[in-house]
């Protein structure tokens, strides 16, 4: 099947199937970073990496360079970080603190507001050489919530909250896991993978892929959360079946798992008597100890992954139609013990990182999948597991479904088509 | 302070034993050359990063590098089938005396991995504490410092 790209899109999207083009094919890529990550809400950045006035970190949206800052008036800024005069980058480092940003070419100096405040050799511009014409542009739409920074290319849309609607339950459940009600990100691991970037929102939500490509994981039984089995006991065997879980579908392709006590082991926070009891001074014991025994997975399409019992987030950059990078941050909840702070750094580290146990098996499997797909004469990629289970919105328009299910993805390719039909 | 002509020899020795056993997948041999009380830790994004506060790469003991051959030689590993292949170069070597007789060890270290038809390398620098027990040198720490340590990362190999 040759895509006319512009014309096709409706057809690639079925019912319970997806055409293979929607992860090979470059130039859908291409339309995706328009119509997908140039316009809805994309997740940009965690006010508490640039806690202090004149922090900043550079990234990209979209693949176009950007920094966030903090001004001078602890206001967050996400800029594109390209020089007004010549394009040049205006920030190279990863990440510091500076008021002002230099451009290395020409020397314009521009604030950590974006305000242009020196362009050297001014008598040689044209008289009506206006500066405040030229200050870095801003992203054109940027808003947080409760700390979360995310970003728009597109001027028009919904607000964030909005967008985010029943997403804003889950993420005040992860961050009311710190007694302060605030977290602090911490340094990321990053890990790449020859892949589309779709192959790893979906498996977000795929919980029935674990006991067959995790099995090694599982089996050698060591710790996998070493440091944190040391400290607070390993708590019984993960159940294969996950039985007791469920997932929930909000909207805009956002989905959640709640694995209610289906992966002990890896909830560990639950164990900490000292969290619990900090938690318990603030909602009573048995509510501290839902809150401390949360493990769920949220996906906030289509660039942000979370997850509660180990406290990191990752997000997704698409690179190229098959080459994706991920970026995992561990998270600290301020006013929880440093020592169980320490052992979530030390289980995402583990689960996540290039070196890990956990997360290579699966940028094995996105490999494969990427590699499976190059075949043309079996165009369809099939979902099969529980999309007949009954799909009715609870009172908070929820799908609550059972954890052996396809439908979330399913539920992502719905929020792709919707954005990808729109010009 | 440098060690004698003979130690250095001993220690290169050492180094060049303890890539042939990585190199040949022979992972049980090389839990043989660690201390129970060993860290292997590689750090990320930068040198000096701290572990309580930063993600890192690579941060076990010997329990999780036991567990992690267990890992390596399960036959349900994805990552394993086929097993990348790996050379190990090393270079550079220093050594000199450290704290209670255990020695201080510096190399480059350039480690290849053949995959899935793409050889990928990891060029840094491995820093060893190594102590003698039972008349062997065994390695008490081993850090290892990638110059891509602040890049996006393909899996990497016990280096
Ligand atoms: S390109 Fe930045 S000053 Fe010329
Ligand atoms: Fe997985």
């Amino acid at each position: 099947m040759t895509t006319d790209v512009q014309t096709g899109i409706p057809d690639l999207i079925g019912e319970s199937r997806v055409h293979r083009s929607i992860y090979t094919d470059p130039a859908i890529f291409e339309l995706e970073m328009k119509r997908i990550f140039s316009r809805t809400w994309v997740f940009i950045g965690h006010e508490s990496e640039v806690p202090h006035a004149g922090d900043y970190k550079t990234d990209t949206v979209a693949g176009q360079p950007i920094v966030m800052t903090r001004d001078e008036e602890g206001a967050v800024r996400v800029l594109f970080n390209r020089c007004r005069h010549r394009g040049a980058k205006v920030c190279n480092l990863p990440y510091g603190n500076s008021s002002t940003f230099s451009c290395l070419y020409h020397g314009w100096t521009f604030s950590n507001k974006g305000d242009l405040i020196a362009v050297p050799s001014r008598q040689l511009c044209p008289a009506n050489f206006d500066p405040g014409n030229y200050p870095l542009v801003a992203l054109p739409r940027v808003e947080s919530y409760r700390g979360f920074v995310f970003g728009s290319l597109s001027a028009e849309g919904t607000p964030l909250e909005e967008h985010l609607g029943r997403a804003t339950h889950y993420l005040d459940c992860l961050i009311d896991r710190s007694p302060e009600g605030e977290i602090q990100v911490c340094k990321p691991v990053k890990y790449s993978y020859p892949a589309n970037w779709k192959l790893q929102i979906e498996n977000y939500s795929d919980n029935i892929h674990a006991r067959f490509t995790h099995e090694a994981a599982f089996a050698a039984r060591r710790p996998i959360e070493s440091g944190a089995v040391e400290r607070y006991g390993a708590g019984s065997q993960q159940r294969s079946d996950l039985r007791m879980g469920i997932n929930r579908v909000l909207s805009h392709g956002d989905s959640m798992t709640d694995y209610r006590g289906d992966r002990p082991q890896m909830a560990f926070a639950g164990r900490d008597p000292e969290y619990v009891s900090i938690m318990t001074e603030k909602y009573g014991a048995e509510q501290a100890q839902a809150i401390a025994d949360m493990d769920i997975h949220v996906i906030i399409y289509p660039n942000l992954l979370m997850h509660s019992a180990y406290c990191h987030y990752r997000v997704i950059k698409p690179v190229s139609v098959d080459q994706t990078v991920i970026v995992g941050y561990p998270f600290k909840l301020k006013g929880a013990p440093t020592e169980l702070n320490e052992a979530f750094v030390q289980a995402s580290s583990e689960h996540i990182s290039a070196s890990g146990a956990v997360q290579v098996d699966d940028m094995e499997a996105f490999a494969r999948v990427q590699e499976g797909l190059a075949v043309e004469q079996d165009e369809w990629v099939s979902y099969v597991y529980g999309i007949e289970e009954p799909q009715v919105p609870n009172e908070y328009g929820e799908i609550e479904l059972g954890m052996m299910t396809e439908v979330p993805a399913l539920h992502q390719h719905r929020e792709w088509l919707r954005l990808m039909s729109r010009d | 302070m440098v060690v004698s002509r003979d130690l250095q020899h001993e220690v290169e020795q050492f180094l060049f034993h303890e890539a042939e056993l990585l190199e040949n997948r022979r992972f049980e041999e090389w839990l043989e050359l660690l201390t129970r009380d060993v860290i292997y830790w590689v750090p990320n994004i930068r040198d000096d990063s701290d572990i309580s506060d930063e993600a890192m790469i690579s941060y076990e003991g010997y329990d999780e590098l036991r567990a992690r051959t267990v890992r390596l030689r399960h036959p349900l590993n994805p990552t394993q089938k086929p097993p990348p292949r790996t050379r190990h170069f090393i270079t550079n070597v220093s050594a000199e005396a450290g704290e209670g007789g255990e020695l201080r060890v510096r190399c480059n270290l350039l480690v290849y991995v053949s995959k899935d038809g793409k050889v990928v390398h990891h060029p840094g620098t491995s820093e060893y504490r190594l102590r003698e027990e039972d008349g062997s040198w065994r390695i008490a720490s081993k850090k290892v410092y990638l110059i891509t340590n602040d890049l996006p990362l393909t899996p990497l190999p016990i280096m």
